[in-house]
């Protein structure tokens, strides 16, 4: 069973391919402003130099957001387009999530920096099941962690991917149509009308 | 000589089209997923909502496109996609695409000028006749383009502010006409007579054109005749602003004719649906005797069926782009491929 994960929802980009439950390669590479041009390149890379061939891919695992809004729409393109043409299972996790999979405490917080004070916000439960994903601020944030008390994962914490696969196993395929980045913010014309 | 399929893909704006081409001239199937309800809303496109609607409909417009043709993409050549110019994040959608596919399927992908493929529109139609005066005419252009032969280009001048498409449209927006309101002016300037003062835009001896001046004229003229009480006749204004655009681009064309000495013209982009356009060009051609070719018009507005049709002309001239493709917002570069 291969997996191919995806993340490009921040500057740091990760593309890695699972086989089974161990971790074959990972490209993990800062390269803010150039998702565009680097992603599709370093998925042939890194198939490459595993002698794999697209059709080998099995499933696709891939972050939807929140992230950076471009950044996101990235990986999301290339991932339901990957799975719709090969016709293999898909799944998606968020960026939150996916960084606080491989913790072990009752509860789990970690939140991403969504500028001018804002911050998105994660928090899970053991098995990682979500409590709260959301558009937030320090005083939403500070209320969060006094009624959980989480274990507050790091921002600068390098994904599990081993993990992520395997918690992904769980997850049950998504049509690879309606696989959409999750923004969990509305674009500023809309907010201005609502 | 083996057909040449391809698969075209173009999502620089609010639409999200796709297309199969055969040979650069026969059009197998094309879907168009507009958002132009969406927009609407808004008074004009928004950016990040057009992104957004982007990426729900592309896998769906490639399914769609698929069974209308009764093809499969082992059956494809190549993949052409519009890289640039138009609204960046509209266009990533449709570039990340292409290149998935492309790596996916293993075939070459072939990056095309949006402009390039609105002036191959006119391929579809009939076999280009080469050299040849093209006049591009959008939301977003106003440019004249020798072609000696397929796929060479020479800009000889273009807007220096705004597009003529948005000139209309602004007009239209003071007028209170909803969006988009460039055709609305049209059928308002075949109604009413020129009664108004307004200027042509920079009539001098270059090919370049402006009509930012022309814009601020019309929108001061409307609010002066509120401010004296005064009611603004829509139809005579548009007749007037009309007729002097039109005069400008027929005029300026015209000439590019006789100086580049060619005996075709081809009118490419949104604005080439405008009747007034159609007509005064048509005339002044016929005089002429030159061969004028107009788009039909389900291919003026913005489609993949017109980057098929370039897009084999540069797969024909070897142009190919790896994996590293990237959209590109604003590229007015005209090579010699």
């Amino acid at each position: 069973m291969i997996s191919l994960f995806i993340d490009t929802s921040l500057e740091d980009v990760s593309i890695a391919l699972v086989k089974d439950d161990k971790k074959l390669s990972l490209i993990h590479e800062n390269i803010p402003g150039k998702h565009s041009i680097y992603v599709t390149k370093y998925i042939d890379d890194i198939l490459k130099e595993n002698n794999l061939s697209p059709e080998s891919v099995d499933e696709i695992i891939v972050v939807n957001g929140p992230g950076s809004f471009t950044g996101i729409r990235i990986g999301v393109t290339i991932a339901k387009m990957f799975a719709y043409l090969e016709n293999i299972r898909i799944v998606t996790i968020t960026s939150l999530k996916a960084r606080v999979i491989g913790e072990k405490s009752n509860y789990l917080l970690t939140t991403i920096d969504a500028k001018h004070g804002n911050y998105y916000v994660g928090l899970y439960d053991e098995n990682y099941n979500t409590i709260e994903e959301k558009f937030s601020n320090e005083e939403e944030i500070e209320k969060l962690i006094n009624k959980f008390s989480p274990k507050i994962v790091d921002r600068e914490k390098p994904y599990n991917i081993e993990e992520i696969v395997k918690y992904s196993k769980k997850l049950e395929s998504e049509n690879p149509h309606s696989v959409n980045p999750i923004y969990l913010k509305l674009p500023e014309a809309m907010e201005k009308k609502c | 000589m083996k057909d040449v399929y391809i698969l075209a893909i173009e999502s620089s704006c609010d639409e999200t089209s796709m297309s199969i081409i055969k040979n650069g001239s026969i059009e197998i199937a094309t879907v168009v997923l507009s958002q132009i309800d969406i927009h609407k809303n808004y008074g004009g496109v928004v950016p990040e909502i057009a992104s957004r609607n982007h990426i729900e409909n592309i896998t769906i417009v490639l399914e769609e496109l698929l069974t209308k043709a009764n093809m499969n993409l082992d059956d494809i050549t190549a993949v052409a996609v519009t890289y640039g110019p138009g609204l960046i994040g509209s266009l990533l959608i449709g570039v990340q695409a292409a290149k998935t596919i492309s790596l996916v399927t293993g075939k070459p992908l072939i990056p095309v000028h949006h402009i390039i493929g609105h002036i191959y529109a006119n391929n579809l139609e009939e076999r280009l006749k080469f050299p040849l005066i093209a006049l591009v005419v959008s939301g977003g252009h106003t440019e004249l383009i020798y072609m000696k032969e397929d796929y060479s280009f020479k800009k000889i001048g273009s807007t220096l502010d705004d597009a003529v498409g948005e000139c209309y449209d602004k007009v239209a927006k003071v007028l209170d006409i909803p969006y988009p309101g460039g055709p609305t002016v049209d059928k308002l300037a075949h109604i009413g007579k020129d009664t108004y003062n307004l200027p042509y835009p920079l009539d001098d001896n270059t090919y370049n054109f402006s009509f930012s001046g022309i814009k601020s004229a019309v929108i001061n003229l409307v609010h002066n005749e509120i401010q004296r009480g005064n009611k603004i006749n829509k139809e005579d204004l548009c007749t007037t602003f009309q007729n002097r655009v039109v005069t400008i681009l027929t005029k300026k064309t015209m000439r590019a004719i006789k100086e580049y000495n060619v005996k075709t013209l081809v009118v490419a982009g949104g604005v080439s649906a405008n009747l007034g356009l159609r007509e005064k060009i048509s005339e002044e051609c016929q005089k002429e005797n030159i061969h004028v070719s107009f788009p039909k018009l389900k291919y003026c507005t913005d489609n993949a069926a017109m980057i098929g049709a370039a897009g084999y002309f540069a797969y024909q001239k070897g142009v190919t782009a790896d994996l590293t493709l990237t959209a590109m917002a604003t590229d007015t570069i005209y090579k010699d491929w």
